[in-house]
């Protein structure tokens, strides 16, 4: 609970002062209507006369007071049919604007608290460690950033709010109640406990039948959409029959769990009911009573049953929102959990010039969640301007190799130094504008092409989008849709293919124009000729940048200034093609195959 | 730059035939409907009669000293009127008690059925929606599915279903209970007093007026405002799930500047949603405020009047004034009702529309009415008449087209022996998977015949090909249900032998009899622990339980890694003995001991021979094998090599 209302405070950071004015608001509605309501009072004593007038409690005289200017009861009685329309339309205007001030500032607050909350959590989001990413479960990091601050706005926007409606009015009306008569007051609000912890107790339940329900009803989706995925099978195998039996299942049991929330939810409802008619009837006739010993009059009678109507309403709603309180704090705290990670430094660093000279000393690595080294001991130096190819067998540790140089994972031991300053010491933002990778499953957001390439270098021309994508290759495929770059990609728009996707990022890497680019098997979707095409467009028009190429084919190392056959995380053998031929080894014996196998 | 999100547009009009429609599932218990009605009419009863008239009746008693003073505390009299000169009573105080007492039971007791029943209802719709939906969808033939994803369709059965059972039962109810409200209230209105009546009615046509405007705007910017979450959240996701993508290109500033775009926007516009309100309330709150006044203005009138022709009037004309701020102050919410209520319907009509699009979806692939005779229907069908199939295959002219005019399988005639393992290689889009899917019968052919054991397979029933057909599909499906479940699921009454001998066959019975409960251990998540290789083998002990006489692999092995592949391959061989099987192949690796490699270009089979003589041929296989052979990794194309060309003496 403490660590509840330590979250909430910290992320009304900024918007505290809206949050305790909106709820300030409140407090004149609710005496906007409170007072508007006793006038009713007041112009029931004054029909029935001035004995009843002279009889008034400190409060009814305190408001005659106002009313008349202190002109005193006879005044009032006299002139009743003027006063009181008008103080009932001048208090009706200020109560209207109150009212219309808070819903525009709640709704201006609940907005406000919301955007806040949903910028800080996704600023942190963004910052955590690439390994944070890996670890966190699928979808929890969205659940909390939408779900868990759905669930905190709801209550610190609405349910709040609630509570202290209730509370001031339970209060207000007593009070003012209590001046008429104790008595009265008393047996009135005798119900309102009983119907408060009736109600959150109840609420709880029903909570929990609903939680229920809701699994049920997951469950029948995932059946829906198992069958759906597995139509062919069914088709296949002929199972229509039995697929349409255990969908009845499932539909059986959600069935059942929703009618049994239902029936509770109506019985919570109507029993809760009882209290809340039975209040504003004990209020009626114990009122009736009072009158009948002359304990009270008519006037108090009325105000009493509308008062005890105003006050019935909120304490049930508010038990409800207290009900609620378990959900709160688990929203709550997932959002702490989540700002308590760690955020990854993108800004502390040297920020020196980098051309693309690399040197790799004795570096090795191994994962956060793995025993054994990927990475051993390795030991190479690239000029600038080189390009190094990369082969090895899968898991031999190639893009692992190539990932260190841009800081998502630091080395554990050894050095890699660019340009003679240590990549532990150049600052991370800095670093990935100069060292950009083509991933090997490159992933493109769903919205144009133009914009998808643009995303790396904002401030690029037209022009310069077009040359990057015909350097990769994928101009020509681009013009050729309907509605060439501002095609949208992904579901909402035209799906493309593994290679059409690859040299898109391509494309999208290029328009950096970083002094050091790594293509992690970046042409293994495409043909040997257009492989062959990209890599002579990138000869020539980023000659001076430092390239890595992850291959697999020997034409594509073949031109390589260097190549290095990586093995368990070794180097096994580096150096020119000419230079690997001599050697007998791995390299080698494939160059053999490939080229016996070249032949047409 | 992130593109803003599409609004759907509203319906311009209230489109009945659909409404009316789905109504008959809910007219299917009347009886329901019924108990709803009556504990309605009771509940809007209590509110809008008795308690006014009681109240009334008390308050005019005790604003009168006389009667006070002139009876016993139990004796005091009230003069309670339901409607004015057809329904008035006259009861003491022990019988009023008693008779609040009862009411407030009678009110609790109907709001239960009404509340209850109410979501009957609205289950009742859901449910009969879904199980027609579900059993339509099982029907529709595989067109469909191309055309429309399982998202689409997942939406439309769940979201939309239930938007429409509760649209429906509890917007008919409010309509119903506004309507009653309504009534109520103007009868007792009435009943007390007419002038005051007919003051308060005046208000009605300019309140009825201004609701639905204010509901419109309300309506059209909350959908607006939950467009832009739900824009939100995608984006949200797309940012997650791409992070390495983002770390790498170091797009966070530009990210960022995206997510303050996207949640001002979003917070923009709910603020534009919310803020309505704070307009329509204290307008509504006005109109009240101005008509008490006109109410009080009146009241004094009649008082005045009172104290100089009949004093004992007085108490029943503030009883009447109390009532009627009371009145003025409740009867604008049944106009609300209404209001809503039909909004409601408009912003849900989309939704029932596409239902119903759904239910009236066209079944492409069916039996004709005299196989349906012979063998009977999807649903019940005649096992017993099902002949037993040999294997043997033929295509006699076989043209095919998806419906689009676009010829895909040129006139194509061919003949597979019984018992022949034949592979079908080709590049994307030469037509592979689409003879596939021809013979599986998921699509048709546009002309010529396809025959099984010489008998065109349309004479006989879609039940009947499949049970003889074991079909492994490209991506392994793995059912969450335990592994005796989904080997079962190709056989379902398959004894436990059977499948533990169908799991020994693929080699997967040892792997399986380690897991703690064995077969009957449970496979979360579709499988999500179990490797694609160790999927793939269940996936072919499924197709093997039903011991078919024919077996297509549809590419069965492209999702997997090599290693498992290998381990695959040499699990089937032997089941592949002595049956015809189809093996679509996109990676050469697996169909090199092939009997018979068909390689199919552009809707044609243009090479037609043995892995050996089709690579010494040099033709299109061998260039297809080749540009495969690249792109493996280093120690593959060392181990392939050695395999299939060194020790099967293939000369290139």
């Amino acid at each position: 609970m403490r660590g509840f209302f330590k979250t909430s405070w910290h992320l009304l950071k900024g918007t505290r002062f809206l949050f305790f004015f909106q709820l300030f608001l409140q407090l004149f509605v609710g005496l906007g209507s409170i007072l508007n309501t006793f006038l009713i009072k007041v112009l029931v004593d004054t029909i029935e006369g001035v004995e009843q007038l002279d009889k008034a409690e400190a409060f009814e005289r305190a408001v005659i007071f106002l009313l008349t200017g202190g002109r005193g009861n006879q005044y009032l009685y006299d002139n009743g049919k003027y006063i009181l329309p008008t103080a009932m339309i001048v208090l009706a205007s200020v109560y209207g604007l109150s009212l219309f001030l808070r819903i525009w500032m709640r709704a201006y607050f609940s907005m406000q608290f919301n955007a806040h909350v949903q910028k800080e959590v996704f600023s942190h989001i963004q910052r955590l460690p690439y390994d944070q990413y890996k670890t966190s479960k699928e979808g929890d990091l969205l659940q909390t950033a939408t779900r868990d601050i759905m669930v905190l706005r709801k209550f610190i926007a609405m349910d709040s709010a609630n509570i202290t409606w209730a509370v001031w009015m339970v209060v207000f009306c007593s009070i003012i109640l209590f001046g008429l008569s104790w008595k009265m007051t008393l047996v009135s609000v005798s119900l309102f406990p009983i119907l408060f912890l009736y109600s959150l107790l109840l609420t709880n339940h029903v909570r929990k039948l609903y939680r229920a329900t809701d699994d049920s009803e997951a469950a029948l989706t995932d059946k829906v959409s198992e069958n759906l995925a597995s139509v062919r099978i069914v088709k296949a195998f002929n199972n229509e029959l039995y697929e349409i039996s255990s969908f009845e299942r499932s539909l059986r049991d959600y069935r059942n769990k929703f009618l049994s929330w239902k029936r509770f939810n109506a019985f919570f409802f109507s029993s809760s009911d009882i209290f809340v008619f039975a209040s504003k009837v004990i209020a009626l006739l114990w009122g009736v009573y009072l009158v009948y010993l002359r304990e009270i009059n008519a006037g108090t009678l009325v105000v009493a049953l509308l008062y005890v109507n105003m006050m019935v309403w909120p304490v049930r709603e508010a038990a409800q929102c207290l009900a609620n309180m378990g959900q709160n704090i688990a929203s709550a705290d997932r959002i702490q959990l989540l700002l308590d990670k760690p955020s990854e430094d993108l800004e502390t660093g040297l920020t020196p010039k980098i051309e693309g000279n690399i040197v790799f000393e004795n570096v090795s690595f191994h994962y956060p969640d793995s025993k054994g080294a990927t990475i051993k001991n390795v030991t190479f130096s690239v000029k600038k301007g080189e390009t190094v190819a990369i082969m090895g067998k899968t898991g031999s540790g190639k893009s692992t190799l190539l990932l260190l140089l841009t800081r998502l994972y630091d080395y554990d031991s050894g050095s890699i130094r660019i340009d003679g300053v240590e990549l532990k010491e150049i600052q991370k933002r800095y670093l990935r504008k100069k060292v950009v990778p083509v991933l090997q499953d490159p992933y493109l957001f769903s919205r144009s092409i133009e914009a998808n390439i643009r995303i790396a270098n904002p401030k690029a021309s037209e022009e310069e989008i077009r040359y990057a994508a015909k350097n990769a290759d994928v101009d020509h495929t681009v013009q050729g849709f309907k509605e060439g770059y501002a095609t949208i990609v992904g579901e909402r728009g035209v799906t493309l293919s593994g290679g059409q996707k690859q040299r898109v990022a391509i494309a999208r890497t290029l328009i950096t124009k970083a002094p050091i680019l790594i293509f992690d098997d970046s042409l293994s979707a495409v043909d040997t000729k257009t492989d062959f095409e990209i890599r002579e467009n990138l000869r020539k028009n980023a000659s001076e940048a430092t390239t890595f190429i992850i291959t697999h084919r020997v034409a594509s190392a073949k031109s390589a200034d260097k190549i290095i056959v990586l093995e368990n995380g070794t180097i096994g053998e580096m150096g020119s093609h000419e230079e690997l031929l001599e050697k007998e080894g791995l390299y080698r014996r494939i160059a053999e195959i490939q080229s016996r196998m070249e032949v047409e | 730059m992130a593109a803003l999100p599409q609004e759907e547009a509203l319906p311009q009009k209230l489109n009945f035939g659909i409404w009316f429609r789905i109504m008959k599932y809910a007219t299917k218990r009347m009886d329901v409907i019924l108990i709803v009605l009556f504990t309605m009419i009771l509940t809007t009863f209590y509110d809008a009669s008795f308690v006014p008239a009681m109240n009334a009746s008390a308050i005019s008693l005790v604003g009168n000293e006389t009667l006070l003073a002139s009876f016993d505390l139990w004796e005091l009299p009230f003069h309670v009127i339901f409607i004015r000169g057809v329904w008035e009573i006259d009861i003491n105080f022990a019988t009023f008690l008693i008779t609040e007492g009862i009411f407030v039971i009678i009110r609790s007791v109907s709001i239960f059925f009404t509340f209850y029943f109410t979501n009957y209802m609205s289950m009742l719709i859901m449910v009969s929606l879904r199980r027609d939906l579900f059993r339509h969808v099982q029907e529709l033939s595989f067109s469909y599915f191309d055309k429309t994803n399982s998202g689409w369709l997942i939406a439309r059965m769940n979201n939309d279903t239930s938007a429409i059972g509760d649209t429906l039962s509890w917007n008919l109810l409010s309509i119903f209970w506004s309507v009653f409200e309504l009534l109520f209230t103007i009868v007792t209105m009435f009943s007390q007093n007419v002038k005051y009546a007919l003051i308060v009615c005046v208000s009605l046509p300019i309140v009825a007026f201004i609701v639905p405007l204010f509901e419109k705007v309300i309506l059209k910017r909350h959908r607006t405002a939950r467009n832009a979450y739900s824009h939100y959240v995608g984006w949200l996701a797309e940012i997650i799930n791409g992070a390495k993508t983002v770390k790498t290109l170091s797009l966070e500033d530009t990210v960022s500047e995206e997510a303050n775009e996207i949640i001002d926007n979003l917070r923009i516009k709910r603020f534009r949603a919310g803020r309505v309100n704070a307009l329509f309330r204290p307008l509504l709150n006005f109109i009240s405020a101005v008509m008490i006044t006109i109410v009080i203005l009146f009241g004094y009138q009649d008082i005045d009047n009172a104290r100089v022709s009949d004093i004992s009037q007085i108490a029943t004309y503030v009883a009447v004034i109390v009532l009627f701020i009371g009145f003025v102050q409740s009867i604008y919410s049944p106009l609300e009702g209404i209001s809503e209520t039909f909004s409601e319907f408009m912003a849900n009509q989309a939704s029932a529309e596409k239902v119903i699009q759904l239910l009236d979806a066209e079944v492409e692939i069916y039996d004709g009415k005299e196989v349906k005779e012979k063998y009977g229907t999807l649903f019940e069908p005649k096992k017993e008449a099902y002949e037993s199939m040999k294997g043997d295959i033929e295509f006699k002219n076989v043209t095919f087209d998806y419906g689009n005019g676009i010829e895909v399988i040129h006139p194509l005639n061919l003949k597979i022996k019984a018992g022949t393992s034949v592979a079908i290689v080709g590049e994307t889009g030469s037509g592979k998977t689409t003879l596939a899917n021809l013979l599986c019968r998921f699509y048709e052919p546009t002309g010529g015949n396809i025959l099984f054991d010489g008998v065109d397979y349309k004479t006989r029933s879609l039940g009947w090909l499949r049970s003889h057909i074991g079909y492994v599909q490209q991506s392994p499906f793995v059912f969450s249900a335990t592994y005796r479940e989904n080997i079962a699921y190709g056989k379902l009454d398959a004894s436990l032998e059977e499948i533990r001998s169908a799991a020994k066959t693929v080699g997967i019975d040892g792997f399986i009899m380690q897991e703690k409960e064995g077969y009957e251990t449970f496979l979360q998540d579709g499988g999500a622990s179990l490797s694609q290789g160790q999927k793939q083998l269940i996936s072919f002990a499924r197709a093997l339980v039903r011991d078919p006489s024919i077996l297509i692999l549809d590419e069965a092995t492209s999702s997997i890694d090599t290693e498992s592949e290998a381990r695959v391959q040499e699990a089937i061989t032997p089941i592949l003995k002595g049956r015809t099987s189809i093996t679509i192949a996109h990676r050469l690796s697996t169909i090199v001991n092939s009997d018979r490699i068909l390689v199919m270009d552009k809707g044609r089979i243009i090479e037609d021979g043995t892995h050996k003589e089709l690579m010494e041929k040099k033709g299109s296989y061998f260039a297809l094998y080749m540009s495969q052979f690249r792109d493996m990794s280093l120690g593959e194309q060392l181990s392939t090599y050695q395999e299939q060309i060194e020790e099967k003496q293939v000369k290139i």
